[in-house]
C-alpha cells in the first residue's frame, strides 16, 4: 500500500499530464549543478559533451530517437539503478535529478522559472 | 531472417595487399585444430576448446629471449577480446564492426572489412571468427551473421539473426563444423530470450534453431513456474563453442537469467541458464546438460566456453564460471567429477535483498570470457580468474526497450582491491597445483599453455607474461604500451619458427574510464 506521501505526488503527476504538450520544466541552477556531478561521474565513459565517449551517447538526435517513446521516470530509473557503473546508485536523490535537468538542457531544452521534481518525471519526456 | 548479397558494402573492405585466394581449412584441417602447431583456427584453438600447443621451440629454458618483432595497432580504444586465429601465415581477428587479416610473422595489414551496421546496438563486443573453406564468419553487434572471403574480406552473405533494438547482439566467435555455423546470441542483461542456431556455411540460411529458454511443451519448460517471465529469461552466449567431433555434440556454455538479480519474478531452475548443454550439432536436438546454478540472482554467467579432454582414460569435459568455480564432468557417466573454487567465494547460497548483500565475486570478476586452457603435458586446466567484492540488492523490475533489465544493481568494490590470477588445478582431481597472482591487475584475457612448459596470458596493466607451467613462476613480462589485455594469446609456426601473438586493447567499449590505449596486435618470436 502506498504512503499518503506518495498517492499526493501521483495526483500531482496525474494533474500535470492533462497539460500534456509542457516541456519539462527544469532551472538552470539544476543543470548548473547536474553538469558539476556529470563531469566527476559520468564524463570519462560518456564524453565531456556528453556524445564523446565509448559509452552511449546521453545527447543528440540518436539519443532522443532512443528514448522518444519513454518517460523521463524510465530514464531516471535507468540512470539510478545502472549508473555510475561501478557503483549504481551511489548519488544522492538531488544529484541524479539535476543530471536530468542537465541531459535535458544538452538536448535543446531550455531552463525556466520552475524546478523539476521528482513527481515530474513520469509525464515529462524527451519529445520536443 | 532476412538474407541478401551486399555488393554494396563491398566497397567498404578495403585489400591492401595484392589479393591471395585462401581455399581452406578444410573439415580434416578443422578436426585436427586442436593437435595444430603451423595454425590457430578457432577461437580456443579447435573443437575441444583445449587453448593448448603442442608447439616447444619457445620453452620455458629459452623463453626469455622472446622480442617483439611487430605491432599492428587498430587505432580505435574500442573493447578487444579476441584472440588472434592463423590460417596459412595469416592473422585473422574482429574488434567491433571491423574484421582484419595481417600477415602472422609481420603485422603487414592485408585487409580490413568494416561492417556498416542496420540497426543499433546495446554492446559491441565482438570475440572473433570462423574460418573454413575460403571463409571468414563472424557475428555484429547488430545481431547479423556475416559471411566474408578469407583472401580479400569481400562480402558474401549477409543474415539477419535477431532484432537488435530489443537487446540481441551476437558476441561469440562461431565454429564451422561440416558445412554448418553455429553461433547464438547474447544480451540476457536487456531481457532477450537467447537461442542457438546453425546455419548453412554456403548459403546463411537457417538450418535449425534451439530455444536456450524453453517453453510450451520443449524439455526444461517446466523450470519456468511462470510461463510469462520466459519472454525476458535471458540465456546468452557470449564467447564460443565447444564440439566433439567424435560424437557430433556441440557443447553450449549460456549465462544468466533476466532480470539479473530479481529471481523471484522467474520461480524455478531456469533451465538452461547458468549451464552447459549438449546439442546434436546436426540436428540441433537437446542432447544433455549441466546447471551451474539454479534460479541464478546475481549475474553469475556460465560465460566461457568449455574444453573437453581426457584424463587417466576418462572423458571429461570442463567449465569455469563468473561465480568463481571451475567444474569438471565425467562425459561417459554424465556425473560431476569436481567443484573447485578458484577464488574467495562468498554469500554465493544467500538471497539477494534489498538492503544489499555483500558478495565475493562481483559480477566483473571470477571467470569472464576466457576459459581453461587444457595443459596436456601436465594435466592440469590452467584458469584466467579475478577475485574481487562487491555488493548485490534487489530492486525494482522495470522493462526499457533496450535498456539493462536487472530489477537491482550491483555495486563494485574499488577496481584497485581486484586481485588477477593464472591458476592451475589437477585435470583429474581439481586440486590447486599453482597460482600466479597479480593484486590490483585483473587477469580476464585468454590463457594458453604449451609444449614447452610455457602458459601465457595478459593483465589488464599491459603486461604479457610467460609463467613455467609446472610451477607459475614468471619467465619473461612485456608490457605492450600500456594496453589492457582482454583479449587472448595465440601461439603458431611461419615458416618453422614460433610465434606469438597477442591482443591488448580494452575490455570494453566505456567499461574503464579515461583514455584507453588504442587496441593492438603484438607478435613475438626469438631473436
Ligand atoms: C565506467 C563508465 C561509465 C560511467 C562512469 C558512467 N557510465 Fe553510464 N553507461 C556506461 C555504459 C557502458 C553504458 C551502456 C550500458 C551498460 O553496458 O552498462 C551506460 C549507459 C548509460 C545510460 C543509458 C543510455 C542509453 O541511452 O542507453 C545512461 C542514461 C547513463 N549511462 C548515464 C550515466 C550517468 C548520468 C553517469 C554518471 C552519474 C554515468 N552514466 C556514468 C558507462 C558509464
Amino acid at each position: 500500500m502506498p504512503r499518503p506521501a506518495q498517492s499526493v505526488a501521483l495526483l500531482i503527476s496525474l494533474a500535470a499530464s492533462a497539460a500534456l504538450a509542457a516541456p519539462p520544466a527544469f532551472t538552470k541552477a539544476q543543470a548548473d549543478a547536474g553538469a558539476k556531478v556529470y563531469k566527476a561521474q559520468c564524463a570519462a565513459c560518456h564524453g565531456a559533451a556528453l556524445n564523446n565517449g565509448g559509452a552511449p551517447k546521453l545527447a543528440g538526435p540518436e539519443f532522443l530517437k532512443k528514448w522518444a517513446a519513454n518517460s523521463l521516470d524510465d530514464f531516471h530509473f535507468i540512470m539510478t539503478s545502472t549508473m555510475p557503473q561501478t557503483k549504481p546508485g551511489s548519488l544522492k536523490p538531488a544529484e541524479y535529478l539535476n543530471l536530468v535537468a542537465y541531459v535535458l538542457q544538452k538536448n535543446g531544452f531550455k531552463p525556466g522559472a520552475k524546478p523539476l521534481t521528482a513527481g515530474a518525471l513520469k509525464t515529462g519526456t524527451f519529445k520536443k | 531472417m532476412k538474407q541478401h548479397l551486399c555488393a554494396a558494402s563491398l566497397l567498404l573492405s578495403a585489400l591492401l595487399s595484392p589479393a591471395l585466394a585462401v581455399s581452406g581449412p578444410s573439415q580434416e584441417e578443422l578436426n585436427t585444430a586442436d593437435q595444430a602447431t603451423d595454425s590457430w583456427l578457432m577461437y580456443n584453438k579447435g573443437y575441444m576448446g583445449q587453448r593448448y600447443s603442442p608447439l616447444d621451440q619457445v620453452n620455458a629454458d629459452n623463453v626469455s629471449g622472446l622480442r617483439r618483432v611487430c605491432t599492428f595497432d587498430t587505432k580505435d580504444d574500442g573493447g578487444f577480446q579476441a584472440t588472434p586465429q592463423m590460417y596459412k601465415g595469416v592473422l585473422f581477428f574482429t574488434q567491433m564492426y571491423r574484421t582484419f587479416a595481417i600477415d602472422a610473422a609481420t603485422c603487414k595489414p592485408l585487409w580490413v572489412h568494416k561492417y556498416k551496421p542496420a540497426g543499433t546496438s546495446v554492446l559491441t563486443t565482438n570475440r572473433g571468427v570462423a574460418i573454413a573453406d575460403g571463409v571468414i564468419y563472424r557475428g555484429t553487434p547488430d545481431a547479423h551473421l556475416i559471411a566474408l572471403d578469407a583472401g580479400t574480406g569481400k562480402p558474401l552473405w549477409d543474415t539477419k539473426v535477431a532484432d537488435s533494438s530489443v537487446g540481441y547482439f551476437l558476441s561469440a566467435a562461431p565454429v564451422v563444423y561440416n558445412g554448418r555455423v553455429y553461433i547464438g546470441e547474447a544480451g540476457a542483461d536487456w531481457g532477450i530470450k537467447a537461442h542457438m542456431y546453425a546455419f548453412d556455411a554456403k548459403t546463411g540460411k537457417k538450418a535449425w534453431t534451439f530455444d536456450l529458454i524453453p517453453t510450451g511443451s520443449q524439455y526444461g519448460a517446466n523450470t519456468w513456474q511462470k510461463a510469462d517471465s520466459t519472454a525476458t529469461g535471458g540465456g546468452s552466449t557470449w564467447t564460443s563453442y565447444t564440439i566433439d567431433a567424435a560424437t557430433g555434440l556441440l557443447y553450449v556454455s549460456v549465462g544468466n537469467p533476466a532480470p539479473d538479480f530479481a529471481a523471484q519474478y522467474r520461480p524455478g531452475d531456469n533451465l538452461f541458464t547458468n549451464s552447459v548443454v549438449a546439442l546434436n550439432a546436426e540436428t540441433g536436438a537437446y542432447d544433455h546438460h549441466y546447471q551451474q546454478i539454479r534460479n541464478d540472482d546475481k549475474d553469475y554467467d556460465t560465460a566461457a566456453a568449455p574444453v573437453l579432454y581426457d584424463v587417466n582414460g576418462q572423458k571429461r569435459m570442463a567449465v569455469a564460471t563468473k561465480a568463481g568455480w571451475l567444474f569438471s564432468y565425467n562425459e561417459t557417466a554424465k556425473n560431476q567429477v569436481f567443484k573447485q573454487a578458484t577464488i574467495k567465494v562468498t554469500n554465493q547460497e544467500k538471497p539477494t535483498t534489498r538492503a544489499g548483500l555483500n558478495i565475493c565475486p562481483n559480477y566483473s570478476a571470477g571467470t569472464q570470457w576466457s576459459g581453461p586452457s587444457f595443459d596436456q603435458l601436465n594435466n592440469t586446466l590452467v584458469v584466467p580468474t579475478v577475485d574481487w567484492c562487491g555488493v548485490v540488492k534487489l530492486g525494482e523490475v522495470r522493462l526499457i526497450k533496450g535498456q539493462l533489465f536487472f530489477g537491482g544493481s550491483m555495486q563494485l568494490d574499488p577496481a584497485g582491491k581486484a586481485i588477477g590470477n593464472a591458476v592451475a588445478f589437477d585435470a583429474a582431481t581439481g586440486q590447486e597445483r599453482w597460482r600466479y597472482s597479480t593484486p590490483g591487475v585483473r587477469i580476464v584475457g585468454g590463457v594458453t599453455t604449451t609444449g614447452g612448459n610455457l602458459t601465457l596470458g595478459g593483465a589488464m596493466d599491459g603486461t604479457f607474461f610467460a609463467l613455467d607451467s609446472r610451477s607459475g613462476k614468471v619467465l619473461f613480462k612485456d608490457n605492450i604500451d600500456g594496453a589492457l589485455i582482454g583479449g587472448g594469446v595465440s601461439t603458431y609456426t611461419v615458416g618453422g619458427q614460433q610465434y606469438f601473438a597477442v591482443i591488448a586493447g580494452n575490455t570494453s567499449k566505456g567499461a574503464v574510464s579515461g583514455k584507453n590505449v588504442t587496441g593492438r596486435v603484438a607478435i613475438y618470436t626469438l631473436r
